[in-house]
């Protein structure tokens, strides 16, 4: 009993380390606002399908506890097997975030993941998105997918 | 067999008689624009009048007046007693339903001069829509007007189940004390806010008004104020009706008494009070409203000299994010105490008040020190808080393929951003948000300047949370440059938006 107590600090405590460092708490949080599309670097696949880039369109609150509020929604960009187009759609309640030192934000929730090949859609699919102004990395279920660079539009971290 | 013809006879007579009789108390009239109706049918082909003002001419006191799909551009004048006007849309509820002029399914009565005319007593208009007054006097000014000392009548009308848009003023609503009760309920009156004497209020009483409900009402989009009486009034119940913010709608009362103003929702309003009381009022009892995001829940003042107002009462009120005070008592506004205890003053700290230390909550401006607040709710009775933030994220329908947004904005604070792509046309919109409206509980309006690098110097956002998923039920409308409304009026086709 005891012993288990010091593996969970011991966890714990690398967990901390290696989370990312939050900036200061603020007062009224931090706010981040975005609508952009990105590209994937070669080989990026979600579930076996190829993906090439994303659009995305999101809005939230970060309080200064790490709880967060607001909505991430965007639009893998995919092939299919057979060769045609096939867009993922993911659709996610933020519920915790934090604002990193060097302006990216860091927030997490669940999903909906619509596969966009007619299957009904997967729900409750934890994903985690670190945002910054140039750049997106998203996490979505088990599938660590690899950074994306921003081509066109914005997003404000403020 | 003589005897049998005559009572037989005799029975027929009676029977004439009475049937004659009930025709004379309650006789139909019908209405088509098109000049063939029946009381059942619209499409039948039985010759019938096409202008309510030749079936008004027609009527008797008494007589119910059926009114078929159609646009009549007229002014009616009702001057019999008792007439019932029964439009297409009688007995559906204004303000829930479709309110673009369709003359295939409701009644529109259009007039630049003014559509309805009240002069008579217990008079009934349910089920249209009146608009179109444009002209100043000696025109009548208002959607439906009465003014029972220039008719040499009482009034005590039923206004039911109308939309009454787009006039200079919506109704002027007035009757002496001996008229039957008056009752406004169930309408939509929106938008009447042409220029002109008066312009801008939905219901508006300038000779006085007596013994009257307005109750259960849609107020949208009124320039000036939702309900205005400024001649001496009595016996008013204002009741149960929504005040869509984003305009100053509001209910503002001078020289009314004994009255009250009771479950009234108001969010966003921008007058300079919700509930106004500005000099001579007495006995006006404020309960169990709701009133949040506005500039001052309830405001009493006497800035015309009108006279202090007394024995007003505000209980079981729910006051929050009022921009500068809950209830603001003007120097003189209110002779003796103020009774305003057990209502919620947005926190449970109380409100923010110099006899209130700790208070966190909307502000009390007392000057004269007349408002007493204590004890207060810790809660909303209705367990309602006044929105506080709108974020969303999603993609919306353009011509030709889909746009995304993402946007986060705080009405306290006045602040937020918002981001915008159209994919199709690449424009791209950076901007920040300095205006933030709740026009209700699942409707918000951004606004601010964007980016120099952005599509448009500045946009307007009318956002809408209809669904705790929002795909296929909430909205996103986007304003910039030349673009109007983009993304609208359909639904989100992905993504979420959350007013909270």
């Amino acid at each position: 009993m005891i012993r288990l107590g010091c593996v969970v600090t011991v966890i714990l405590g690398l967990a901390s380390i290696m989370a990312p460092v939050p900036v200061a708490a603020q007062g009224n949080g931090s706010a981040v606002a975005g609508a952009a599309e990105a590209m994937f670097p070669g080989g990026a696949t979600f579930n076996g399908i190829p993906l090439h880039g994303l659009t995305l369109g999101q809005g939230l609150f970060i309080a200064g506890d790490g709880s967060a509020t607001g909505q991430f929604q965007a639009v893998l960009l995919g092939t299919s097997l057979l060769g045609a187009p096939q867009d993922v759609t993911v659709e996610g309640e933020v519920s915790s975030g934090l604002l990193a030192v060097g302006g990216s934000a860091t927030f997490s929730g669940t999903a909906s993941v619509d596969m966009g090949d007619g299957t009904l859609p997967l729900l409750g699919v934890p994903f985690s998105v670190t945002a910054s102004t140039g750049s997106l990395a998203l996490i979505l279920g088990a599938t660590d997918l690899p950074t994306a660079s921003v081509s066109a539009g914005s997003t404000t971290i403020e | 067999m003589i005897g049998k013809k005559v009572v037989m006879l005799a029975v027929l007579i009676l029977m004439a008689l009475v049937g004659n009789r009930a025709l004379a108390a309650a006789a139909t009239l019908v209405v088509d624009d098109d000049g063939f109706a029946s009381p059942t049918d619209c499409n039948a082909l039985t010759p019938t009048f096409m202008t309510i003002s030749a079936a008004v001419a027609a009527a008797s006191p008494g007589d119910t007046i059926k009114v078929c799909p159609g646009l009549y551009h007229e002014q009616v004048q009702v001057n019999k007693d008792n007439l019932t006007l029964l439009g297409a849309q009688a007995g559906v509820d204004a303000r829930t339903r479709p309110f673009v002029p369709d003359p295939t399914t409701q009644s529109i009565i259009d007039h630049e001069c003014g559509p309805v005319q009240f002069m008579a007593d217990k008079v009934e208009l349910n089920g249209f829509t009146v608009q179109g007054s444009t002209l100043p006097d000696p025109c009548f000014l208002s959607g439906i007007w009465s003014n029972p000392g220039f008719s040499g009548t009482n009034g005590g009308f039923r206004i039911l189940y109308n939309i009454i848009q787009d006039n200079i003023s919506g109704i002027e609503l007035d009757s002496t004390c001996a008229a039957t009760a008056t009752l406004v309920q169930f309408n939509l009156i929106q938008n009447n806010s042409n220029p002109g004497p008066g312009s801008g209020n939905g219901i508006q009483t300038n000779f006085g008004l007596c013994n009257a409900q307005i109750d259960s009402n849609k107020f949208s989009g009124d320039s000036n104020s939702s309900f205005l009486v400024v001649a001496p009034s009595s016996n008013l119940s204002v009741t149960n009706n929504e005040l869509v913010g984003g305009t100053p709608e509001r209910i503002v009362m001078a020289t009314t008494t004994t009255s009250s103003i009771t479950g009234n929702v108001s969010i966003g309003s921008t007058s300079s009070g919700t509930v106004r009381l500005f000099g001579g009022d007495s006995n006006i009892t404020i309960n169990g409203n709701t009133l949040f995001n506005g500039m001052r829940g309830i405001f009493v003042d006497d800035p015309f000299a009108i006279g202090p107002n007394s024995g007003v009462q505000a209980h079981f009120n729910c006051i929050q994010g009022n921009s500068i005070a809950g209830l603001e008592v003007g120097s003189g506004g209110h002779s003796g105490i103020l009774n305003a205890e057990n209502n919620w003053w947005g926190s449970p700290s109380g409100p923010m008040s110099p006899s209130n230390p700790g208070g966190t909550g909307d502000r009390i401006v007392d000057p004269d020190g007349v408002v007493d607040f204590n004890p207060f709710l810790k809660s909303c009775p209705t367990g309602a808080t006044a929105p506080r933030m709108v974020t969303g994220g999603g993609q919306v329908n353009v011509p030709g393929g889909r746009g995304s947004f993402g946007f986060s904005a705080k009405q306290d604070t006045q602040s937020g951003h918002l981001d915008y792509m159209n994919h199709v046309t690449r424009a791209h919109l950076n901007c920040t948000v300095n205006v933030v409206t709740f026009i209700s509980a699942t409707e918000a309006r951004l606004s601010g300047p964007c980016s120099s690098d952005s599509a448009a110097p500045n946009f307007t956002a009318d956002v809408q949370d209809n669904a705790k998923q929002g795909k296929n039920a909430d909205k996103f409308m986007i304003t910039y440059g030349t673009h109007v409304d983009e993304g609208g009026p359909g639904p989100i086709v992905s993504g979420n938006i959350e007013i909270k």
